[in-house]
């Protein structure tokens, strides 16, 4: 009984019967997932299976049509803007197009969460977060490039450094390594693990990249149909014979 | 659309400026258009003046040429041309930034970062349109003036005392005020267009470069209807 309060004490995200369509499209039928502190979860599915748009719909940037999501203990769907804008905080996005100001410098990407919840805080302490979250991720040289001066995986990078800025306690990767080259890709999954073993968060990695879901994952769930179809680690699944999961890990 | 509009309003009741912003969309606005305002206000006001002077000589009526050209031109010309410019070079800047922001989901980071991107993008651009076309206007009202001295200059004699004094003979403040007035509006279509075509942007960049593109169409033709509307209130009202 204890084991299972505490649990519960863990989950840091809860989404539960989650529904989400598109007119006619039904992207998400009750899908139903948790995440529990310090864990990184990876949700593996087909592009367009709806993968993005759960944690899109996480974060509030989708409102879904029906279903419960409950973050650090507060119901997103029954959110005010003020206290969701307060909620992001503690939420930290990596999007997969990177989404990084291209009209600004790499300084002040990550000066722009920081000047909206932390106003009071000094220069000094500004300038020495900025420059952690850039040594964090190996990038402190970049501080003041713009980011059309970035190669793709340093784009990512300093993504990466934006979404860690304000300490979050979850990070939500959108297709952390869409697009990158081996090695670099196998860097950003390295980067993932440091950020997790570093500042014990709690992820949700969106994937299809079956090399992303090995490194990253600590638990794999799989999103088909709309559902979570299946769920376990990825050596659990490897050796599953349902043909869904097999058609995932058997190509790797 | 309306409701786009609408939101603008409401924001603005919330009373969360974003001033840094504002300010950086003044400079740009101003470091945008000011060179094409300057070197078109000042043709403006010399061509009208070069065309005029036959019809006026003809009447004997050449010592009004001062005072008709600049009525015309502070009235009508200048605050039009400048809005042209601007619903060209702001309009289509801002719809191209923010549907440029929106496919590549920066308008997403900044949501998910707490930020308020209507109240950041379209309120502080609107403003800054706002306060920025009516100065502009009343800057290109003196570089045509300035035009159209010369002008008269090329074929007469006056001095620049002179023609001041020919100028606000005529020219009341019931001709300045309407046009900086209307000015103000255009600001508004322009920037609040701008955004709109802005945040609908869909389809990548091909969207990208079809909302800059019908931000300018949308903007140029509703700065002629606004115009045409501030025509009939001034006839009603007798501001003429």
């Amino acid at each position: 009984m204890r084991g299972s309060e505490q649990n519960q004490q863990d989950v840091v995200v809860q989404v539960t019967g989650l529904c989400k369509s598109f007119g006619d499209l039904h992207v998400l039928r009750d899908f139903t997932m948790d995440l529990r502190s310090g864990e990184n979860v990876v949700v593996l599915g087909r592009s367009g299976s709806g993968k993005s748009v759960l944690i899109k719909c996480i974060i509030g940037l989708l409102q879904a049509d029906s279903g419960s999501i409950r973050v650090l203990e507060r119901e997103v769907l029954e959110l005010d803007q003020h206290t969701l804008d307060a909620l992001r905080v503690e939420v930290g996005f990596l999007f997969q197009s990177n989404a990084l100001y291209d009209s600004m410098t790499v300084r002040e990407n990550l000066e722009f969460p920081l000047r909206r919840h932390m106003a009071s805080i000094t220069e000094e302490n500004r300038n020495e977060r900025v420059r952690q979250a850039l040594a964090d991720v190996g990038l402190e040289h970049t501080v003041d490039m713009m980011p059309e001066e970035l190669s793709g995986g340093m784009k990512k990078r300093i993504a990466l450094a934006r979404a860690l800025i304000l300490q979050p306690k979850i990070i939500l990767y959108d297709e952390p390594t869409t697009g990158l080259d081996p090695i670099t890709a196998r860097e950003i999954n390295e980067l993932i693990l440091q950020v997790q073993d570093r500042y014990h968060t709690a992820s949700i990695i969106i994937s299809h990249d079956m090399h992303c879901v090995r490194q990253t994952a600590n638990r794999v769930i799989v999103l088909h149909e709309g559902r979570a179809h299946a769920a376990g680690s990825a050596a659990e699944l490897s050796i599953s014979s349902d043909p869904v999961v097999n058609s995932f890990f058997s190509e790797t | 659309m309306f409701l786009f509009f609408l939101r603008f309003f409401q924001e603005i009741k919330r009373g969360k400026m974003e001033w840094a912003e504002w300010i950086n969309q003044c400079f740009y606005i101003g470091n945008r258009t000011l060179l094409l305002v300057t070197t078109t206000g000042f043709i403006m006001g010399l061509v009208i003046t070069i065309q005029s002077h036959p019809s006026m000589a003809a009447f004997g009526a050449e010592s009004w040429l001062p005072s008709v050209v600049s009525v015309s031109l502070v009235r009508e010309i200048v605050p039009v041309i400048t809005a042209l410019i601007c619903a060209g070079k702001i309009g289509s800047g801002i719809g191209a930034e923010i549907g440029s922001m929106k496919v590549t989901e920066q308008i997403d980071a900044m949501e998910v970062s707490g930020t308020n991107p209507y109240n950041y993008l379209v309120v502080t651009r609107v403003l800054a349109a706002m306060f920025m076309v009516p100065l502009l206007v009343v800057f290109g009202d003196a570089i045509a003036l300035y035009g159209a001295f010369l002008g008269v200059n090329m074929k007469q004699s006056v001095t620049f005392s002179l023609y001041t004094h020919q100028i606000f003979m005529k020219l009341t403040f019931s001709d300045v005020i309407p046009s900086i007035v209307k000015s103000f509006f255009f600001g508004f279509a322009i920037g609040i267009i701008g955004c709109f075509k802005g945040f609908a942007t869909r389809n990548g960049t091909q969207g990208v470069g079809a909302a800059a593109n019908s931000a300018v169409v949308m903007a140029t033709f509703v700065v002629f209807i606004i115009d045409l509307v501030a025509a009939q209130l001034a006839d009603i009202f007798s501001i003429t």
